[in-house]
């Protein structure tokens, strides 16, 4: 048993799995259904991406049971990188 | 910075930092990095679009979702390893320390193909804007994950030789963090690069 985990690695796991493969038809798939850049694809893997690396933080890093100072700043860092991110993607990318 | 011997109540509010505190500043800073290399990348690839999606459909996302399974399967061996190694199940904890070392292994021979048959195709840094961000972003996560391979190699041998101290607790935690960082670096890279269109 891990002390910092709520949930077994394993199930972990398989929620990461389950991400990574919805974030991968989003990304394949969806492709086929229409041709040019889609805004919607792009903003979702990347929120899809962030997700996968909060769950890694506090759950694999235990950040989740770890002083209240470094579960902020891994908050922080998730957060702000990916407004910052999708910000850039959605101010920028014109079309 | 003990972590408490009973078992951790349901709010589980241990304030245990995994490893070293110096890790987790080498963690933060590294990840930080990546982070600006990324937010650049968003930038230049806004001001040349369609060379960018062009060269992007050259990327074998086989290859990408193999490598992202595989460092995710390798961080739930590592997990599960610490949690043995906790419990003073050496053996156990080596075990699945190595099988997370073979999928490191699985990680870079899927790499070299990847980049054989781009080189092959005569793609390199140098053949555009894309393919520099490419390379220097797969490649430098690439010398992550050798490192990775050695921390964890040098996480089998001192988990054999068994745990006398706290501070060896220590080590194995930081070298764990060392390694979840390395996958939690190419959770983004793989839809940077490959997904998103």
């Amino acid at each position: 048993m891990n002390l910092g985990q709520r949930y077994p690695a394993t199930i972990v796991w398989l929620i990461l799995v389950s991400l990574t493969m919805t974030s991968w038809w989003l990304g394949t798939e969806r492709e086929v259904q229409a041709s040019g850049p889609q805004m919607a694809v792009t903003m979702g893997v990347i929120i899809l991406a962030f997700i996968k690396v909060r769950l890694i933080l506090f759950q694999f890093m235990e950040v989740r049971s770890a002083p209240r100072l470094l579960r902020g700043i891994c908050d922080g860092w998730v957060i702000g990188m990916c407004v910052l991110l999708l910000t850039l993607i959605g101010s920028l990318q014109g079309r | 910075m003990a972590a408490p011997s009973a078992a951790p109540s349901r709010r589980q509010t241990t304030d245990h930092v995994p490893g070293e505190v110096g890790i987790w500043v080498f963690v933060l800073g590294d990840m930080t990095v990546f982070g600006l290399l990324f937010a650049a990348y968003i930038v230049y690839r806004a001001q040349s679009f369609e060379l960018y999606v062009h060269s992007q459909a050259t990327l074998d996302r086989t290859y990408g979702l193999i490598n992202t399974l595989l460092l995710l399967t390798s961080s739930c061996f590592v997990a599960l390893g610490v949690g043995r190694a906790r419990q003073a199940q050496n053996r156990s904890a080596a075990r699945l320390f190595a099988l997370a070392l073979c999928c490191g292994v699985g990680f870079s021979l899927v790499k070299c193909l990847e980049y054989s048959a781009k080189l092959n195709a005569g793609i390199t840094l140098n053949s555009n804007e894309f393919y520099a961000f490419y390379y220097m972003l797969t490649g430098l996560h690439f010398l992550h994950v050798i490192i990775g391979m050695l921390v964890l190699a040098f996480l089998i041998g001192r988990t054999r030789r068994g745990f006398s101290a706290e501070a060896d607790l220590s080590v194995l935690e930081s070298g764990a963090t060392y390694w979840h960082m390395v996958d939690l670096l190419w959770i983004v890279i793989f839809p940077l690069l490959y997904l998103m269109h």
